[in-house]
């Protein structure tokens, strides 16, 4: 009786990240801010392509191997993010998101080995890091060539050019590695997974995931010259599948990820209708220190956002009030209402402080608020 | 102001009931405001109405095929979600895409190309017994606890396109306007008349459009718990719903349920023409046969008792059967009070005077009465839980007061328990107030909730256990 809501909660969970990982398909023109030239319209058109297959979801997932690409999904995405203090308590974030467009599906060309220039997938890859007072916002897009992106089996290695996220060979115990340089800036982070896995097992989702939503870190970090030493905690998922296409269709998404400090991680996502109507609608859950899922807002959910902060074109909800059921009762306030980054589309991405009440105890988090561009301006 | 003058002349031409049927016609609120006695029934024999003929077997094939709820979900993102049926919910009869769909889903494409998936009437009209779906029981495992919109919301990620998109907003709107009230407390509970309510109070009277800010006072947010009773009694009663509400032509009063989508007058007139065809086979259907041994002995005594002790209200069976028709008066059938006083205390009048307004006004009539009915008994085996509002897991604890449990919910998987007569259960200590929200707490049953009382219908306290043991066994003959 547990599982329709749990998989409903889990469910959206995965979808509104996939959702963020994908926007950057909802418009054929893009800036010039791209390091490689893709041809968005044809790479769109390719979507509807068949061959790729709807993951088996009677398989049980099995790590480290479902970290790597799964090149038979018509789409993937990975993401990252840590909340991080230095050793004033400086707030810290570190977001490191990436997707593939599958364009070609495997054993499409059997009669003829596939050619390394061909163009098989495309990549999209955002880096974003703040200490609260500065930060920098990168994103990337490329076709995976020669190396250039993509998810290297032989290094359990998802990278970007020089972002790169490395995963452990068989050993539970290892901990990841995240590096990352852009100008005037560079990051390395150490990654222990403190929490099993949790995945919507036995949904008939078009796609399959995963969450690791807690794992310590320890790490430096390096803004204009000034490196500090960090720890904190990180979030990781990954999804590969039919994903939804932002912008495509009348739906977007906002997203909410919280470590609070009673060891409890919180999902939340608010639905809202491109065209202004109806009333948003919550999916949440609460993901315990045992690792096991609660899923939050059945009987009773209230998101409202108290302030809007007037970014470049879109007023933007920096502070939420949130509460869920009698459970838990959030107040959720950017660290920084600039948050905002200039990418395709436009997004507010960026670490936030949650105060309030948890089954009646006080309880205060951190994490990151994900704002969806696809709202009206 | 110039309408006045008319409405008295003609009120004072014609009688009351004919004048008011004439300014339904013209679509217009009643003058003098809804008039109670004409809105209510009196408790005792339902006097029978005409109803149309039909065919039962085109009635089958329209209720399993024809689009009567006419907005939904686009087909290709409902496949997204949902990429396979499971064979068990597939039902004979079915052609074209309906044929690979879950039986409660009806697609079929609409004006602008989109082939669009819909719930029809079997989502709460259909329920499982063993690997089976048997159409005409009321579900006792329908869900209608959570937000219809997260749903809404789930499928829209899918939705690509500007056609489907506008499918889609159509369907989103209308679930928009009711969800604030069908939403339940209990899993089982049916919110199907305050359904009723909203849709009206978001529709013209007259010419069927829709509204998505309210015309009417919506009713309150919270559905009076209901069970969902089997459809194959209906060709036995004058009167359609537990308080005998729904009065005149019976297949116009079930053409409401298309008023999620059906935005004109000429839509509801097509669902019309085969909407006879769909009662008549409701007429004709036969409850399923009791699947487990019966020991006919004990049985016959058990018929002896039931005439003397049951049949004046619930009927008699065999060849020459009756059916009554009585409507109980609430002091004499002590059962939850909460739904037949909220139909009769002048708090939904505005949605009777609504009936009478629409297109159906004249041969159709809402018109509770402050009691309920004693059903027919046709199938009771299947029926559980029992009451009006599912109060009582099993016929044994209808039949015994003493065994009915405060606190209770339905085992998972669904079980049917051959002893006790009525879905498997487990008596809880406690109510809803001490399991977390959530899942569990909506499986929660608690009778001292508003509404949810199990008191009443105690005919058989004063039987032995004997007796008792001999009238169950002769209800699994029904």
């Amino acid at each position: 009786m547990t599982r329709p809501r749990l998989w409903t909660a889990a469910i959206a969970a995965v979808c509104a990240s996939l959702a963020a990982g994908m926007w950057f398909l909802q418009s054929d023109t893009r800036p010039e801010t791209t390091q490689t030239q893709i041809n968005w319209m044809e790479a769109m058109a390719s979507l509807s392509q068949d061959g790729f297959e709807r993951p088996e979801q009677a398989r049980p997932l099995d790590w480290p191997q479902d970290h790597a690409a799964h090149p038979s999904a018509r789409s993937e995405a990975w993401l990252i993010s840590a909340h991080l203090q230095g050793p004033e308590g400086t707030p810290v974030n570190v977001q490191f998101s990436m997707t593939r467009i599958g364009l070609v599906p495997p054993g499409s060309h059997a009669d003829t080995a596939p050619s390394i220039w061909e163009l098989r997938d495309i990549y999209r890859a955002h880096l974003i890091a703040t200490d609260g007072t500065q930060g920098i916002a990168e994103e990337r897009f490329g076709r995976g060539l020669s190396g250039q992106a993509g998810f290297d089996d032989a290094l359990q290695q998802l990278h970007f050019d020089n972002w790169t996220l490395t995963f452990p060979d068989d050993s539970p115990t290892d901990s990841w590695q995240f590096t990352a340089t852009a100008d005037d800036f560079a990051v390395t982070l150490d990654l222990q997974p403190g929490k099993t896995p949790i995945s919507p097992e036995g949904s008939d989702a078009p796609f399959r995931g995963y969450a690791f939503t807690r794992l310590d870190v320890t790490g430096t970090f390096d803004m204009a010259g000034v490196g500090q030493p960090v720890t904190g905690t990180a979030w990781f998922e990954h999804a590969w599948g039919e994903l939804p296409l932002p912008g495509a269709g009348p739906v977007f998404s906002d997203r909410l990820l919280l470590h609070l400090d009673n060891g409890d991680d919180l999902s939340v996502i608010v639905s809202q209708r491109s065209d202004g109507r109806g009333a948003p609608t919550v999916d949440a859950a609460l993901i315990a220190a045992d690792g096991s899922p609660r899923p939050l807002g059945g009987e009773m959910s209230q998101v409202s956002f108290p302030r809007l902060w007037q970014g470049a074109q879109i007023e933007w909800p920096v502070v939420w009030a949130i509460k869920l059921d009698d459970a838990l009762e959030l107040q959720v306030t950017a660290v920084s209402d600039t948050q905002e980054h200039a990418f395709t589309p436009l997004i507010w991405s960026g670490l936030v402080h949650a105060e309030g009440q948890l089954d009646g105890r006080p309880v205060r988090g951190t994490g990151i608020l994900q704002l969806s561009g696809e709202r009206q301006p | 102001m110039t309408r006045k003058p008319l409405v008295y002349t003609v009120s004072a031409l014609l009688a009351g009931g004919l004048a008011a049927g004439l300014w339904a016609l013209a679509g217009l609120p009643l003058p003098f405001g809804p008039d109670p006695d004409r809105s209510r029934s009196p408790t005792g024999r339902v006097a029978e109405s005409p109803q149309r003929a039909g065919d039962p077997q085109a009635g089958y094939t329209a209720l399993v095929n024809q689009p009567y709820v006419s907005c939904g979900m686009p087909y290709s993102a409902y496949r997204r979600i949902a990429p396979e049926t499971d064979p068990a919910m597939l039902l004979p009869g079915r052609t074209g895409r309906n044929a690979e769909l879950p039986y409660f889903l009806t697609a079929h494409v609409n004006d602008a190309g989109v082939e669009v998936v819909s719930n029809n009437c079997l989502v709460c009209h259909a329920g499982r017994i063993g690997d089976e779906v048997v159409v005409g029981l009321g579900d006792a495992f329908a869900d209608f606890t959570t937000d219809p919109r997260q749903l809404v919301t789930q499928v829209g990620r899918y939705v690509q396109g500007p056609d489907e998109s506008a499918a889609w907003q159509l369907w989103a709107d209308r679930i928009d306007g009711i969800a604030p009230y069908i939403q339940t407390s209990t899993i089982g509970m049916n919110p199907a008349t305050n359904l009723s309510w909203a849709l009206m109070a978001h529709r013209d009277a007259r010419t069927m459009e829709w509204s998505q800010d309210p015309l009417l006072d919506p009713p309150q947010n919270t559905p009076v718990p209901l069970r969902t009773p089997p459809w194959w009694w209906m060709g036995k009663k004058n009167a359609m719903f537990y308080t005998t509400i729904g009065r005149g032509d019976h297949s116009r009063y079930m053409i409401f349920a298309s008023m999620l989508c059906a935005d004109s007058v000429e839509e509801l007139a097509e669902i019309d023409s085969y909407a006879p065809d769909i009662r008549a086979y409701l007429a004709d259907l036969t409850p399923p046969a009791y699947p487990y041994p019966i020991d006919r002995q004990l049985a016959a005594q058990g018929q002896d008792l039931f005439m003397s002790e049951c049949a004046s209200c619930h009927g008699t069976y065999g060849d020459t059967h009756s059916y009554p028709n009585r409507i109980v008066p609430l002091d004499e059938i002590g059962t939850d009070p909460l739904y037949a006083q909220t139909m009769t205390d002048g708090s939904l009048d505005r949605f009777y005077d609504w009936v009478d307004r629409s297109p159906h006004g004249g041969t159709v009539r809402a018109a509770p009465a402050e009691g309920y009915i004693a059903p027919p008994l046709d199938g009771i085996w299947a029926a559980a839980p029992y009451l009006h509002n599912g109060s009582v897991p099993n016929l044994a604890a209808l039949l015994d007061s003493r065994l009915r449990p405060t606190f209770w919910r339905h085992v998972t998987p669904q079980d049917y328990d051959p002893e006790a007569m009525g879905w498997r259960s487990e008596t809880l200590e406690a109510g809803k107030d001490s399991v977390p929200a959530g899942t569990e707490r909506a499986r929660v049953y608690d009778t001292t909730r508003p509404g949810y009382g199990n008191s009443g219908h105690t005919f058989a306290d004063r039987l032995s256990d004997t007796q008792r043991q001999a009238l169950l066994e002769y209800l699994k003959t029904l």
